[in-house]
């Protein structure tokens, strides 16, 4: 689902060795995304290829589903999606 | 808020540390009281002079670990306060046994940490907590963000970051107490696992076990304790703090440099000391680009440029601002509870003037930052009396 929030990306990195419980895919990239209204949020980044990264760039906010499956509390967590 | 208003002059009067590493054959309760015994010993004074003791520790190894520790050194009476405070959970002790004394409660106290700690990648939050399935629930991929930004906002080079390491290797070299002590180049530094980009395996502390302990008394209360003066070292400034929004744009993550500044600065107007008065510093370096931007927090470097000081040599042990004397965290491993002691018990060391063929020419103040997730900082600035 988006959220219709954008955001830029002010750092980001590329997970090799994630932390005990992570659902996703490894390695997997993580942004620092700054909201127009100032504060900052983490989250993973998709729908964009890691080299094509860049500080600076637009994100927008979606939200999916964990699944219980994969280790989740099916529970909806935040993701940006580079626009 | 109310004003800093210190009291009594605080002294260390003495140090101990248990070395730093993997110690599967000792409980927590080994490593701390393995730190406590020397420190006491050092001090001169006996485990029932000590009015109040604060234990520091993140872990879980049981209800009320310290008083159980204790009790192996006799059921003295006196309050023994538990502390967590993540990362900072020793230097929160150590600050808690200074405010007891600066405020006349106490005379004498004792400040200690110990850990335990898993393999792997350290998390924050609790296990079922939103924040682990957002991916960002990892130090090294905080301090990974904080790399990157960096080398964007300043050009500095991969090289400039692995250089930290390489001098915390240099300098663990020669301490008997630290978890790593082999010393590797620049190369190998980069050619190392990667972990998060920028930081390689090698740029990451590790996770370690060990014990510190210190023992703190009133300027005044020397005497009474026959401790000798000479070598106790004047505590003077106790600075702990949480987040704070203070006008540094919107970088307020918890990895942000912004946090200790704070702090710094308190510790500066409470020591009437400035950052040119400072000799030596003790820095959270849980990875290369925090010792970086730790001591620019600090005001011992403008920011944006600790990363160029550092390779002109001026950070190493002969530099004109020798940081991470013993090795940090990079080298000496992170014990959560017993690294922010750790770092008082170099400075002491080096103020003495007895830490040997790591010490730093005329050593007469010395600062200890240390953060903690959740926004901890906590600042101590020590001068030789």
């Amino acid at each position: 689902m988006d959220l219709g929030v954008k955001g830029i990306l002010f750092s980001y990195t590329i997970v090799r060795i994630p932390p005990a419980g992570w659902p996703g895919e490894v390695p997997y990239a993580l942004a620092q995304v700054e909201l127009p209204q100032g504060p900052q949020v983490l989250a993973e980044i998709i729908g964009c290829k890691f080299e094509e990264l860049r500080i600076g760039m637009d994100v927008k906010l979606t939200i999916q589903a964990v699944p219980h499956e994969n280790g989740g509390p099916d529970t909806a967590v935040s993701k940006r999606r580079h626009v | 808020m109310s004003e800093i208003r210190p009291g009594r002059e605080v002294m260390v009067v003495g140090v101990g540390l248990h070395p730093f590493g993997r110690f599967p054959d000792k409980d927590l309760g080994d490593l701390a009281i393995e730190s406590v015994l020397p420190a006491l010993e050092a001090a001169g004074v006996k485990w029932q002079d000590v009015a109040i003791a604060y234990f520091g520790h993140v872990y879980y190894q049981g209800m009320s670990i310290g008083e159980t520790t204790l009790s192996k050194l006799g059921l003295t009476g006196v309050p023994i306060v538990n502390v967590e405070n993540a990362c900072s959970s020793g230097s929160t002790a150590f600050w808690q046994a200074y405010w007891g004394i600066t405020t006349g409660l106490y005379d004498l106290a004792l400040a200690f940490g110990a850990e335990k700690v898993p393999r792997g990648p350290v998390t924050v939050t609790a296990e079922d907590a939103p924040e682990r399935y957002i991916g960002g629930d990892h130090m090294m991929a905080g301090y990974a963000l904080r790399g990157k930004r960096y080398i964007e906002d300043t050009g500095a080079p991969l090289t400039a970051l692995a250089g930290v390491s390489v001098k915390a290797r240099q300098n663990a070299a020669m301490n008997p107490y630290a978890h790593r002590k082999d010393i590797y180049t620049v190369e190998e530094v980069l050619n190392s696992r990667m972990v998060a980009d920028p930081l390689t395996l090698f740029q990451c502390c590790p996770t370690s076990e060990g014990g510190a302990a210190a023992v703190l008394c009133a300027r005044e209360d020397l005497a009474k304790y026959g401790i000798d003066e000479n070598r106790a070292v004047s505590i003077a400034a106790a600075v702990l703090t949480s987040g704070d929004y203070n006008g540094r744009g919107s970088d307020h993550s918890a990895f942000s440099p912004y946090r200790t500044e704070p702090a710094a600065l308190k510790a500066y107007e409470m020591s009437g000391l400035g950052p040119e008065d400072i000799d030596l510093a003790q820095v959270h370096d849980a990875a290369t680009i925090g010792e970086l931007q730790q001591i620019e927090a600090l005001h011992l470097f403008p920011f944006g440029e600790a990363w160029q000081g550092a390779m002109e040599g001026r950070t190493a042990l002969n530099g004109d601002i020798p940081v991470n004397t013993d090795g940090g965290l990079l080298a000496m491993g992170h014990p959560f509870g017993a690294s922010g002691i750790r770092m008082i018990h170099e400075t002491v060391t080096q103020l003495r003037g007895e830490a040997g063929s790591r010490q730093v020419a005329n050593a007469r103040v010395g600062v200890a930052q240390c953060s903690g997730a959740g926004d901890v900082t906590t600042v101590h600035i020590l001068k030789k009396s």
